[in-house]
């Protein structure tokens, strides 16, 4: 196959693909090498904006995916009426910060840091998908974990967790006696 | 949220409840000197007339009870031991500490917000219904197979078979609310709904009394009449010559 040809074929794909479609999945289904892909999509990317089109291919959730310019969202909300997704409340967006830059964390020391109960705020991040269980702490009472989806980095637009905005201070602070 | 609706007014302080509270964080006002009481009630004033978010009136409360928790750890050491104290002491700076660590993630949450906000202005293919809202990936977890299924269905059936179903007797049918309405309609010129509602000693009369009031409308019967949004619902007869011929037909039975 040529590579202008495989170039189109991803182009294809990505364009029918409902969800991001990392570089891997695509390599492996095109039996090129995964770096090939990559340099592919760049130069799709490189098209797009030569051409002024009003889509492009954004790095989301360790994956690709098309979507539409931000100055077309008006016009899109105009005429498509999507189903308006409900946006998160301020407590479940700091219960979803803290798990997010904690994870796996447990609930209560969830509650440690927000001092008041989190129960129905993880219960509503787990049904919209943000959250997800991961296992038991192997401490007293074996408490359950809780991590973040690749659902929430497609939610917030982020390519990974080291996306994440840098915390500052002692979450910081926090992170680096972690990792030592 | 670092704008606040609610400003404390007293003597010593006027302005923002968040400023006052990181003064007295930081100890260069003395809590002391407040009554915290004329505070709270300023609080709970405001509150009263606040038509606002709940998340905004809940962060004020938060903030009012970290005041009296400031305010209770400064009047109480002095009848303890100093061991107690250092102690006091120690919980108060893990309490500060922790409300350091949280506002560190309030400020997160709002970076959050905004990257949410962002990414609403961006419209990728919208996902199929069936896939939910969960990735693929993780839905497949959740595998099961035909054993389980018939071991859960046991188990569910059991269940629904052993507990006993209430039945309830059907004492009042809708054919013979019509007639009571009609009746009724026959004596008085208009009768009240909540009258009629309240004359029943059960509630499925009172459903049967409703769904009679329905077919009476639907036959064009009775009309009915509202002065006001929420008012008292009036029902009214429209022809008294036939009313009393009314054979009631497609009153069935009602089954809760």
């Amino acid at each position: 196959m040529e590579k202008e040809e495989i170039k189109r074929i991803i182009e294809a794909v990505l364009f029918a693909s409902d969800r991001p479609l990392s570089s891997e999945e695509l390599s492996k289904a095109l039996n090129i090498e995964n770096k090939f892909t990559k340099e592919l999509i760049k130069e799709l990317k490189e098209e797009y904006r030569k051409e002024n089109r009003s889509f492009q291919i954004i790095e989301i959730a360790q994956g690709f995916q098309v979507c539409t310019l931000p100055i077309y969202a008006s016009w899109i909300k105009k005429v498509l009426r999507r189903e308006k997704e409900e946006k998160l409340s301020l407590p479940a967006l700091e219960t979803l910060s803290i798990i997010a830059y904690r994870q796996p964390v447990t609930r209560a020391e969830i509650e440690a840091i927000r001092g008041v109960d989190v129960g129905g705020i993880l219960k509503y991040l787990l049904e919209r998908g943000l959250i997800k269980t991961a296992g038991r702490k192997d401490s007293l009472g074996k408490p359950i974990l809780y991590r973040t989806t690749s659902y929430f980095l497609q939610y917030f637009g982020l390519s990974s967790l080291t996306d994440l905005p840098q915390p500052s201070g002692k979450i910081r602070k926090k992170e680096k006696d972690e990792a030592n | 949220m670092t704008q606040s609706l609610w400003r404390i007014e007293v003597e010593k302080f006027q302005g923002d409840p968040y400023r006052f509270l990181e003064e007295a964080k930081e100890e260069r006002i003395d809590l002391c000197n407040f009554s915290l009481t004329q505070i709270i009630n300023q609080y709970i004033h405001w509150l009263s007339n606040f038509e606002g978010s709940i998340d905004i009136a809940a962060d004020f409360l938060l903030l009012s009870c970290s005041l009296i928790f400031l305010k209770s750890s400064l009047l109480l050491p002095s009848s303890k031991l100093e061991k107690e104290e250092g102690e006091e002491k120690e919980r108060k700076g893990a309490l500060e500490g922790n409300t350091e660590l949280y506002q560190e993630f309030k400020q997160l949450a709002q970076e959050l917000k905004t990257k949410e906000r962002e990414r609403t202005l961006l419209f990728t293919r919208p996902r199929f219904k069936e896939n939910g809202v969960y990735p693929a990936e993780e839905r497949k977890e959740k595998k099961g197979n035909i054993e389980t299924l018939i071991h859960l269905f046991t188990q569910l059936s059991s269940s629904l078979f052993s507990s006993p179903v209430k039945i309830v007797r059907e004492r009042w049918s809708v054919k013979e609310k019509i007639k009571q309405i009609l009746e009724w309609l026959g004596r008085e010129s208009c009768i009240c709904l909540k009258k009629l509602f309240s004359s029943a000693e059960h509630k499925l009369e009172i459903i049967a009394f409703f769904l009679a009031t329905l077919e009476l409308i639907r036959a064009n019967k009775i009309s009915v009449r509202q002065e006001e949004l929420f008012g008292e619902v009036y029902l009214i007869r429209k022809q008294p010559e036939e009313l009393m011929e009314w054979d009631g037909e497609g009153g069935d039975k009602e089954d809760n």
